[in-house]
């Protein structure tokens, strides 16, 4: 049930292209703010380049993660979806796993021109990196799909997103910053080793949480 | 096959339904009738799990609903008040989809003859958002020819169809009651309630102030004067 849950996200979002257009330009309009506002100094760049990095991607992830439920609640498939014999843990898991799919293509699209813009060298080494990104990219998806779920019946959904997202993102996102900071720096892992921990710590906390809650989150 | 116990429920602390109770045999199709803003769809609602009660229980096929198992569910379909499809997907896409849902596989010839029959078949490709309100209408219920379902629960199913539409629904709903079957519908039509149901309840004022087989004598005085 789950991967037909997963096709029927993926193939959606292909044919709309609703999450990942918007995600896209907003990422790329926020990257040339950035370009345009920064110094220019590629020592600086440098220093602050994780900071811009996970700014970039909290910005736009909130549009997308509005969106992820917009299919259901459009004419209110969402409604068959509850009623169907499915458990809605699975419902998370295929929101948690397609959200995290379209977070990642889009940070694949930006990656290039945020070095370019920004004047930053390349990293010694990627691996580190993407497992970063990976790690933290399903810590915010899988609190932006607990509060989109929670979000979604309500009238004023769209402020009401932004406002209980980020305050729970936000010690992830100190962890994103510090260990992305730690891999680009070349600062040896045993130093910034905690902050993947807490990564990992709220991927499993807030995964767990929503695949357990998720039929408590869902229902009026 | 339903057994409904003590069901209660508030929005915003206004009671909608207080101490629901009634029990569905197989065979029977149920009308739910009542003004508006009586809890007919939040009643629906509830038993189709979409909606949580304050209080209650939900019996259905030896199961509480209320459990959370998703396949106590097995068996029922729910038919709300919106379309309940994906806009961006085409007829078909759409059927397949929430045929899979209910583990009943389709092919392109059974998408196809149910389309037919249900007069889509050319919009078989095109996007739910381009359909009109009637064939939103028809396409939901035409589900139920694909899937295997015992309790169907649809909320105004006559809503934006024409007249033949209307005749053609009503049909279908004689034809999909062979005795195993039970339906609880909401209507607001008393004539066309009296025909295709075995059983008329009536909820005002959150409870439930008439619950009687339509053999039931004067049962036409009786619904109307509660109506009015």
């Amino acid at each position: 049930m789950f991967i037909t849950l997963l096709k029927k996200e993926l193939f959606v979002e292909l044919r709309n292209k609703e999450v990942i257009l918007s995600m896209l330009a907003f990422g790329l309009t926020v990257l040339l703010i950035f370009s345009f506002s920064l110094s220019g100094n590629p020592k600086i760049n440098h220093e602050i380049a994780p900071g811009l990095f996970w700014s970039l991607v909290v910005l736009s992830s909130s549009l997308g993660l509005h969106r992820l439920f917009g299919q259901e609640k459009d004419f209110d498939a969402f409604a068959n979806l509850l009623s169907a014999p499915i458990d809605r843990g699975t419902l998370f898991l295929a929101k948690w796993i397609s959200g995290f799919l379209f977070l990642f293509l889009i940070e694949i699209l930006v990656v290039l021109p945020f070095f370019l813009f920004l004047g930053l060298s390349q990293p010694m080494s990627y691996f580190p990196g993407i497992g970063i990104v990976m790690l933290g990219n399903l810590g915010i998806v899988a609190v932006g799909v607990i509060v989109s779920g929670m979000a979604m019946r309500a009238k004023m959904s769209a402020v009401l997103l932004p406002v209980l997202l980020f305050p729970l993102i936000t010690p992830l996102l100190i962890a994103c910053v510090k260990a992305t900071t730690g891999w680009y720096h070349l600062i040896p892992f045993s130093t910034w080793q905690f902050w993947v921990l807490i990564m990992a710590t709220y991927v499993v906390i807030f995964g767990l949480a929503g695949y357990v809650f998720f039929e408590h989150i869902t229902e009026e | 096959m339903l057994n409904i116990s003590n069901i209660s429920k508030s929005f915003h602390y206004k009671p909608v339904l207080k101490d629901i109770s009634f029990s569905l045999s197989p065979g029977e199709t149920l009308a739910l009738l009542g003004r508006n803003g009586a809890g007919k769809s939040t009643l629906l609602r509830i038993i189709a799990k979409i909606s949580s009660p304050e209080e209650g229980q939900a019996v259905f096929n030896g199961n509480n609903l209320f459990e959370g198992v998703a396949a106590h569910r097995k068996g029922l379909y729910y038919c709300g008040h919106a379309p309940g499809l994906y806009p961006s997907l085409t007829a078909s896409e759409n059927l397949h989809y929430f045929s899979a849902l209910h583990s009943c596989k389709t092919n392109p010839d059974s998408i196809n003859s149910v389309l037919k029959d249900f007069d889509l078949i050319d919009a078989i490709d095109e996007p739910v958002k381009v359909f009109s309100q009637g064939m939103m209408q028809r396409l939901k219920l035409s589900f139920l020819e694909l899937i295997d379902w015992s309790l169907l629960l649809i909320d105004e199913p006559f809503n934006g169809l024409d007249i033949p539409g209307q005749k053609f629904v009503m049909n279908k709903m004689e034809s999909w009651q062979n005795g195993r079957r039970s339906i609880i519908f909401v209507d607001h039509d008393i004539n066309r309630v009296l025909k295709i149901s075995s059983r008329i309840m009536i909820l005002d004022k959150h409870s439930i102030v008439l619950d009687d087989p339509i053999s039931t004598s004067d049962l036409e005085n009786k619904i109307t004067s509660l109506m009015n």
